[in-house]
């Protein structure tokens, strides 16, 4: 009760005296802020004069070596510059400090002082609700027009005023320009794809020709069955695709990503398809100089061609060699850069993007539209980085998607990409991809196994998938295995050596030894087995129950790129030119 | 009047549980998109050594007081030499720490002698300013073994790096937090 | 000077020269110039010394304790009812996200990341970004701008310098407000084209966190705060991106901060409390006239909204090539072009850094940029078309004419800061209540 006769008083006073120290703090608070601005000044604007004139003395003295004065001087300025920096550098964060500490002083003070001083607000009687509703109302419309109108004139002035970027060199910017857009044609059905070489190995990706007509026998020094062989302007380990009349094929170099057009007729380089460094560039990424600048092999829907770079950069041509549209994947995460090739269906073109760990949540399967290049789908694989081609199989289930990584097989459905199955029996850095011979999926574990699985329905017998036969003996660790429907050829790529086992069981058949080193993977033509040797030589045998070498052909350069196959013309990649096997007449 | 007023009533909470449950949906729809491409690593900010052009910002635009921008050395590609042009000016009077043969503006680099006739340099990164002058000169006529990094220690890992957002060169970018250095390496 | 040193420097110094003119002439080589010697005397090469950065677990630190900002300041904020708890709040979380976490990253920033990832996939966001944007969003569709109130730094430092609140007559406050959709679609727009974060860039308090910052941004902050001893929170009302989104949707959250506890008596204590303007009068009721004037005005808004977007949209175009600047590609490959052209004399930093790596060609720069100015041309003019949409909607918004008979906070302006409970006469009583019944309960 005492306390309640004397609160007025106190309060008269306590506000005062908050008042007074935020007088005070708030001065000492201006003279920090002038203080600081004067050193800041010193930093700022001093300092460079400075250092200007120190380098200036340091070049005068090289022609003068000897003037004492110029000496002393730039040793004063020197000691000068690095006290006003270092005084800054400290002053900066101490009176920094303290200004926080004063600056919170004065505004509690200040604060309370308000907070005392207050009153209740003690408002008229008369108050015209609707009025003053209204006009605001009425006064907001106006205003917000006005300011409306201020910012449109703004909008429209703006470029009187200010420098816009030149856009003189804007060629494809073509706006408001009546062009018709195309349409896009649908994709080719199996019979047009079965007629042409779309992907790599081939429409199924097995690697058999559905082509007999093709040379045995060929000369490079007398030209014999070399239709034409034309240079390739920059390397690649990716094979040709062929489409009708058209070879494409991809190259790059640590800045250059290009996609080549040749004339099927006569090796003319048609076009040169350029791919514009996205986001990501060969010095972001892990790359192996085996795997290349350009790995991958394109493939063809007969529409537009598409191809992928280690970069994770994808890009679509059309045949007339205009770029249509160009994607990054995201930074690929891949111990030797990204090789697996693309892979066309319907209307998408779907990638195998692995990457890193299983568990890093960075491997997918990715679908792109064909016109827009737009992500259709995209489903997470707990996969580790891997080198295979999907190959996508007609099973009693409907289209399957084959992909193999460590440690999964996983098959995926290619219209939306749902997983359907998987099994549990991959190990691992895998480059050779998956094929389908005789209702049998036969994956590789390099250097380990071949694995032979039959598809299933979705969703069956998931990870301990029954594994029909596996094979232990002479498995490669590039090139990709081969079927003629009996037997199932694997060759080594050191030494060459091509282990032969029947389908049926996996019972060894023959081992023979080619020699040289196989980095293409081997194909079939009719009851022959092509191969072609990294030294530059192809090898035609006998495909059957023992080895019979039906002929050797040196081609002159080195090979390490599969084939492709046309009526009457095989396809060679050389390292330096691209070859045209056929019957001449 | 009151049915009427009600059924507006009505219309207007409906619309509104309406609008609630899109804004939800968005949201939602937001974070699941952004999840999928979201990364738990963190990611910190790093100078490419290999784009870097020395032109000096990082010691001006740093938003501290005394950049975060350090120099460093890989001592692997360094020579040792006696005229080390990212320590001596590469016309210097003399082989002195006197102010005049200097490059380095505020004394950072220490020069020890190893073997005849090898010296080893070091930095004091407390002295340090991230300038840039002795990369420069390291480079112009050395191995280039001194060049500028972002020290993490330092670095206050803001949204937009004010260095990056004026570096000439466009060779600040982010870097996973693993490996937060892009370190020179031995060609 | 020794002689024999004299002469030792200039043979040096003339072998260096000559050296750089051979090393010029074959550069890049890959070989050194000056191979690591083999040491005799057992010297071994000290490794690069690499610190580490900052555990992440600052990081998740932030989030847990921004989500116990959050959940603490809806208690405060809708049970508790009270200023004080609100301030104190308020100043723990100035501390913590501000002068402690020094303002990175902050969900206002946040926006700018998210709007990135959504159109570049190769840039991936961290999580704890993703949970640090979305976090006081979701929280506003259910009880609105907790987060302005309580856990936001940048509000809470202009909240502590509003000394002498002056009102802002509403028809003002209204089309300042655009500035900040102004400012949220070109921060957009440059994030999605990754010319840079511009709402970080210009952040005006985050250099008091830091202690540091350049002089331009240190003054812009002072403005802000000698503006704000008189103007409620200047920057939140009337430029804050991320406030935008939390207004439009605290509009339809669940539950809204009242005023009073109990209905209201219509006694005006309240009536000039909010330094936010964020306190509605009672509507009354209007007469035949306004109404069927507002009525005519719908009707001509409506009609507006059309034209006034497609106005936006064309004014945004026109715009294109000047926002365009804004990214350094294309700033670049001006430079180039004028350069080239012979408009200009001399290179810059920018121009001689692209010319010496070599890594891209001219004209794949110009390509890129064009790509660019591509992009910004449709962007732009979403942009003139979205401030147009947002332009008519108020127009449309303020014809509308709203009953109300209660002193209410507008949701979407309402900061939560709670000074209005204060004065309420009924909040007093069951602040009174309360205390009896305690009293009663400890008697």
């Amino acid at each position: 009760m005492l306390e309640n006769n004397s609160t007025k008083k106190r309060t008269f006073q306590s506000w005062q005296a908050a008042i007074f120290i935020t007088c005070l703090t708030g001065l000492f608070s201006l003279f920090l802020i002038g203080f600081l601005s004067v050193r800041y000044f010193h930093y700022s604007h001093t300092l460079p004069g400075q250092e200007r004139r120190i380098e200036e003395i340091k070049s005068e003295l090289g022609a003068a070596p000897g003037n004492e004065a110029l000496l002393q001087e730039v040793r004063e300025l020197d000691i000068l510059t690095r006290s006003i920096r270092f005084q800054w550098y400290g002053v900066a964060s101490r009176a920094g400090y303290l200004l926080l500490f004063n600056l919170a002083v004065m505004l509690t003070a200040a604060q309370w002082a308000k907070k005392r001083r207050e009153r209740l607000p003690a408002p008229s009687s008369n108050k015209k609700y609707d009025e003053e509703y209204d006009s605001a109302a009425a006064m907001s419309r106006r205003t917000v027009a006005g300011a409306g109108i201020i910012l449109g004139g703004l909008m429209a002035a703006a470029t009187f005023f200010l420098n816009p970027a030149v856009d003189d060199y804007v060629i494809e910017v073509a706006e408001d320009e009546p062009v018709a857009k195309k349409e896009f044609p649908g994709p080719p059905d199996r019979e047009e794809i079965g007629l042409n070489w779309p992907r790599f190995r081939g429409p199924g990706g097995l690697g058999v020709s559905q082509f007999e007509n093709i040379p045995r026998e060929w000369d490079v020094e007398t030209g014999d069955n070399i239709l034409w062989k034309s240079p390739v302007p920059l390397d690649g380990q990716g094979s040709p695709i062929v489409w009708d009349d058209k070879v494409f094929l991809t190259g790059g170099t640590e800045t250059e990503k290009q996609v080549y057009c040749y004339d099927a007729l006569d090796g003319e380089l048609l076009w040169t398809g350029d791919v514009p460094e996205l986001n990501v560039s060969v010095s972001d990424i892990e790359l192996n100089i085996d795997t290349g600048f350009a790995p991958a092999t394109p493939c063809t829907d007969g529409r537009q061609v598409y191809a992928i770079f280690p970069t994770g950069d994808v890009a679509a041509f059309d045949f007339n060699g205009d770029r249509q549209w160009v994607v990054n994947l995201g930074v690929p995460d891949n111990v030797y850069g990204h090789a697996s090739s693309l892979v066309g269906y319907g209307n998408t073109v779907i990638i195998q993007y692995d990457n890193g760990q299983a568990d890093d949540d960075q491997s997918w399967l990715i679908a792109l539209d064909c016109e827009t290049g737009d992500t259709v789908w995209r489903t997470a694989r707990d996969v580790m980085n891997s080198w295979t081609t999907p190959i996508i199989i007609e099973t009693q289930y409907g289209d399957q998607l084959i992909t193999s990584s460590e440690p999964y097989l996983i098959a995926y459905n290619p219209q939306n990409g749902e997983e359907l199955w998987r099994a549990d029996i991959l190990s691992g850095e895998i480059a050779p991809s998956p094929i389908y011979a005789e209702g049998l999926i036969l994956a590789i574990s390099p250097y380990v196994a071949m694995i032979a699985v039959e598809p299933s329905g979705p969703g069956e017998g998931d990870d301990n998938r029954e594994v029909k036969w596996e094979i232990d003996r002479g498995i490669p660790d590039i090139t990709s295995p081969l079927s003629d429907g009996e037997r199932v050829y694997m060759l080594g790529t050191y030494g060459g050596a091509l282990s032969v086992h029947y389908l049926e069981d996996g019972r060894p058949a023959w081992q023979d030894y080619i020699g040289g080193d196989f980095y293409a993977s081997p194909s079939l033509v009719g009851d022959s087995i092509y191969l072609f040797c990294a030294e530059g030589a192809g090898y035609i045998l006998a495909a059957g129950d023992e080895y019979e070498l039906l002929g050797q052909y040196p081609l002159g350069e080195q090979v390490q790129a599969s084939p492709a196959f046309a009526e009457g013309r095989m396809y060679v990649r050389g390292e330096e030119h691209l070859f045209c096997i056929g019957y001449s007449e | 009047m009151g049915e009427k007023g009600e059924k507006h009533k009505e219309r207007r909470a409906f619309l509104k549980e309406g609008l609630w449950g899109v804004s939800i949906a968005a949201l939602g729809g937001l974070a699941g998109f952004a999840l999928t491409s979201s990364s738990e690593k963190k990611t910190v900010w790093q100078i490419d050594p290999y784009k870097c052009n020395s032109c000096g910002r990082c010691e001006t635009r740093c938003v501290l007081a005394q950049s975060a921008v350090k120099c460093v050395q890989v001592k692997a590609i360094c020579g040792y030499c006696d005229l080390c042009t990212g320590f001596f000016e590469s016309d210097p009077v003399e082989l002195d720490t006197g102010a005049e043969n200097l490059v380095c503006p505020t004394g950072a680099i220490q020069r020890s002698f190893v073997e005849d006739p090898y010296f080893s340099y070091a930095i004091d990164e407390d002295l340090c300013v991230g300038c840039a002058r002795c990369v420069k000169g390291c480079n112009a006529f050395g191995n280039g073994s001194l060049f500028l990094q972002i020290r993490h220690n330092l670095c206050l890992d803001c949204n937009e790096c004010a260095i990056a957002a004026a570096c000439p060169a466009q060779a600040i970018r982010r870097v996973p937090a693993e490996e937060p250095y892009i370190l020179k390496e031995v060609k | 000077m020794n002689p024999m040193r004299r002469t030792g420097i200039i043979l040096l110094t003339a072998l260096i020269i000559s050296l750089f003119f051979c090393f010029a002439a074959g550069a890049d080589t890959g070989a050194l110039r000056f191979p690591p010697p083999d040491f005799e005397s057992g010297y071994e090469m000290p490794a690069t010394e690499t610190p580490p950065s900052a555990s992440d677990i600052y990081e998740y630190l932030a989030v847990i304790v921004l989500a116990a900002v959050l959940g603490l300041g809806t208690y405060f904020v809708f049970t508790k009812r009270k200023r004080k708890y609100i301030w104190g709040l308020m100043i723990f979380s100035l501390a913590f996200f501000g002068f402690w976490r020094r303002g990175c990253i902050c969900p206002v920033g946040a926006t700018q990341n998210i709007t990135l990832t959504i159109f570049d996939q190769g840039y991936a966001v961290p999580v704890v970004v993703i949970i640090l944007f979305l976090l006081p969003l979701v929280l506003s569709l259910f009880w609105g701008r907790i987060f302005c109130g309580t856990a936001c730094p940048l509000g809470a430092i202009q909240d502590i310098v509003l000394l002498k609140p002056l009102s802002v007559p509403y028809w003002l406050e209204v089309p300042l407000r655009l500035l900040g959709y102004v400012y949220l679609g070109m921060a957009v727009l440059l994030a999605v084209t990754g010319a840079g974060f511009i709402i970080c860039r210009y952040d005006p308090f985050v250099s008091f966190f830091r202690f540091s910052g350049s002089l331009g941004a240190l003054m812009l902050g002072g403005a802000f705060l000698v503006v704000g001893i008189f103007i409620g929170r200047p920057y939140c009302r009337f430029l804050c991106p991320y406030g935008i989104l939390l207004r439009h949707l605290s509009r339809i959250s669940k539950w809204k901060v009242k005023i009073s506890s109990d209905e209201c008596i219509q006694c005006r204590l309240c009536e000039d409390s909010c330094p936010f303007g964020a306190i509605r009068q009672p509507t009354g009721e209007a007469s035949g006239e306004e109404l069927a004037r507002r009525k005519k005005m719908l009707a001509v808004s409506i009609v507006l909204l059309p034209i006034i977007v497609f106005a936006g949209g064309l004014g945004g175009a026109r715009i294109s090539s000047l926002l365009a600047r804004a990214h350094p590609d294309v700033r670049l490959a001006d430079r180039i072009y004028r350069e080239e052209s012979g408009e200009v004399a001399g290179t810059t930093d920018q121009s001689e850094a692209f010319r010496s790596t070599g890594d891209q060609s001219i004209e794949s720069l110009y390509e890129l940029s064009a790509e660019i100015q591509a992009t910004y041309h449709q962007g732009s003019r979403l942009l003139g078309a979205f401030l147009g949409l947002v332009v008519a909607a108020s127009l449309i918004r303020h014809t509308v004419r709203r009953r109300s008979r209660e002193y209410k906070a507008d949701p979407s302006d309402c900061l939560a800061c709670g000074r209005c409970f204060e004065l309420c006469p009924n909040e007093r009583l069951r602040r009174q209540r309360i205390k009896e019944e305690e009293d009663l309960r400890v008697g």
